[in-house]
């Protein structure tokens, strides 16, 4: 069931240029069926669309999911999503800039989330992930990776900084088998457009869809 | 495999040669120098360039000055825009709530308030140096205030006065990314010369020493070479 199109909300704060977004990210993924998307977007764009697609995705579409943080601690995006009243009871944390130890951490109203200590963790995160989902399973994790509709990765053009090329192919090959295990599942990437070719063309064969957002929207 | 750090114009002719094709995207940036070295003039010139380039800039005043005199005293700049203010630039007064406040966080609050609501890409704030009064806290307030500004995904400029016989406000450089130093001397014939120096800029191989510049209207150009 889709949420109302535009509902007032009293205390959201948005300005008209972020719901400018939303909307059209509400109509570019309208009945999406490709599950691997990769969205490249202006660098300076990236914590606006970050926002955008949850905001989409958790608000207006009421689906649950998963947000995976390479770049910048979920703390900050939970902190986002608050002041602008976007439910976050249906969304799991995975933060691997955070350093901390697997476990459930906790953050205002959200009683449960992943933080996953380090950025070199991305190299064994080939197996470990569910196992960490099935370790915080019960009380602590708020979405299940079985219940999970969708995984957001923050800023994949940050990855070449902390993993090497080998690593990054292993990563994306991971998650397709992730992807395989787990159908209900849409996985959004998103980059900006100045990244190594090699990492550019890694990300691309990945996904089955590429968005590119111009001009005012990018 | 290469990471390459993203670097977004200056808005200043002459600096982004210096500095590899612009500054660090994000980062903290102090610009420090004497009275009327023209720290001000680089902070809005600065935020013209994220305007033109369809960025949000803030500009937070410390300095109790209203957008009134600061229009005014910048109106004959050719590159601020009267159309800029409000829209791709948002100006805000810290200066009441400086003086107010008992905790440094009190302060810090409220610029998480104005950045998890602007979202902006530039910042300036104009200057570092009245925070001072925080004494003790005042490196855990630069710390805190660079964490924030790096969560929001921001190039930030602090201005920092320095009197002229004191290079650089210390405390304050060692907390940020990069540092730039503006100076002015006397020259033998009774004039003075303006220069820029690049100190510091993490992750980028910079050009050294200090390097004539000038302003007008049109804001600061650096003469990279000239010194
Ligand atoms: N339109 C202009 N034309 C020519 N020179 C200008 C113009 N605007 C500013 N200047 C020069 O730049 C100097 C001031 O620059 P600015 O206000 O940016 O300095 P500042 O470092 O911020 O000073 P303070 O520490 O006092 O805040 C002026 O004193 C003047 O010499
Ligand atoms: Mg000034």
């Amino acid at each position: 069931m889709r949420s109302p199109r535009h509902p007032r909300r009293k205390g959201g704060r948005r300005l008209a240029d972020d719901e400018r977004l939303l909307d059209h990210l509400d109509e570019t993924l309208r009945n999406e069926k490709a599950r691997r998307l990769l969205f490249i977007a202006r660098y300076s764009l990236i914590p606006k669309l970050n926002l955008a697609l949850l905001d989409l995705l958790l608000r207006r579409q009421s689906r649950q999911g998963i947000y995976l943080s390479i770049d910048r601690p979920h703390k900050f995006m939970d902190l986002l999503l608050r002041k602008r009243d976007i439910p976050r009871q249906k969304l799991t944390y995975v933060d691997l800039v955070t350093k901390g130890t697997v476990g459930g951490d906790r953050v205002g109203d959200v009683k449960a989330l992943l933080s996953v200590g380090g950025f070199f963790w991305l190299k064994l995160m080939t197996n470990t992930f569910e196992q960490v989902f099935d370790g915080m399973s019960g009380n602590q994790t708020q979405v299940k990776l079985e219940d999970a509709s969708f995984l957001l990765l923050d800023n994949l053009s940050v990855m070449p900084a902390y993993n090497s090329e080998s690593s990054i192919r292993e990563f994306f090959q991971e998650l397709r088998g992730l992807l395989e295990r787990y159908e209900r599942l849409q996985v959004f990437l998103i980059t900006h457009g100045d990244i190594h070719p090699t990492m550019l063309s890694i990300l691309k064969e990945f996904s089955d869809r590429v968005v590119k957002l111009e001009g005012a929207m990018g | 495999m290469k990471y390459q750090l993203v670097r977004i114009g200056s808005g200043i002719p002459g600096l982004d040669g210096m500095t590899q094709g612009g500054l660090p995207f994000p980062s903290t940036i102090l610009v420090a120098g004497p009275a009327g070295t023209g720290k001000t003039t680089l902070g809005l010139q600065f935020l013209a360039q994220g305007a033109r380039d369809g960025e949000t800039g803030l500009f937070i005043s410390t300095l109790s000055e209203s957008i009134q005199w600061m229009l005014r005293f910048t109106s004959n700049l050719t590159f601020l825009k009267k159309e800029y203010f409000g829209q791709q630039i948002v100006y805000d007064d810290f200066s009441g709530l400086i003086k107010q406040a008992k905790d440094y966080r009190d302060v810090l609050h409220a610029l998480e308030e104005k950045l998890t609501t602007l979202m902006p890409q530039r910042v300036v704030i104009d200057s570092v140096t009245v925070f001072e009064r925080f004494k003790d806290d005042y490196r855990d307030l630069l710390y805190d205030f660079s964490v924030l500004l790096k969560d929001v995904q921001a190039t930030t400029i602090l201005t920092g006065e320095v009197d002229p016989t004191e290079p650089y406000p210390v405390e304050v450089a060692h907390v940020v990314d990069s540092v730039l130093l503006l100076t002015s001397s006397l020259t033998t014939e009774g004039g003075r010369n303006r220069h820029l120096e690049v100190l510091k800029m993490r992750g980028t191989n910079h050009v050294t020493g200090r390097h004539l510049m000038a302003i007008d209207r049109n804001g600061i150009t650096v003469q990279v070479g000239m010194g």
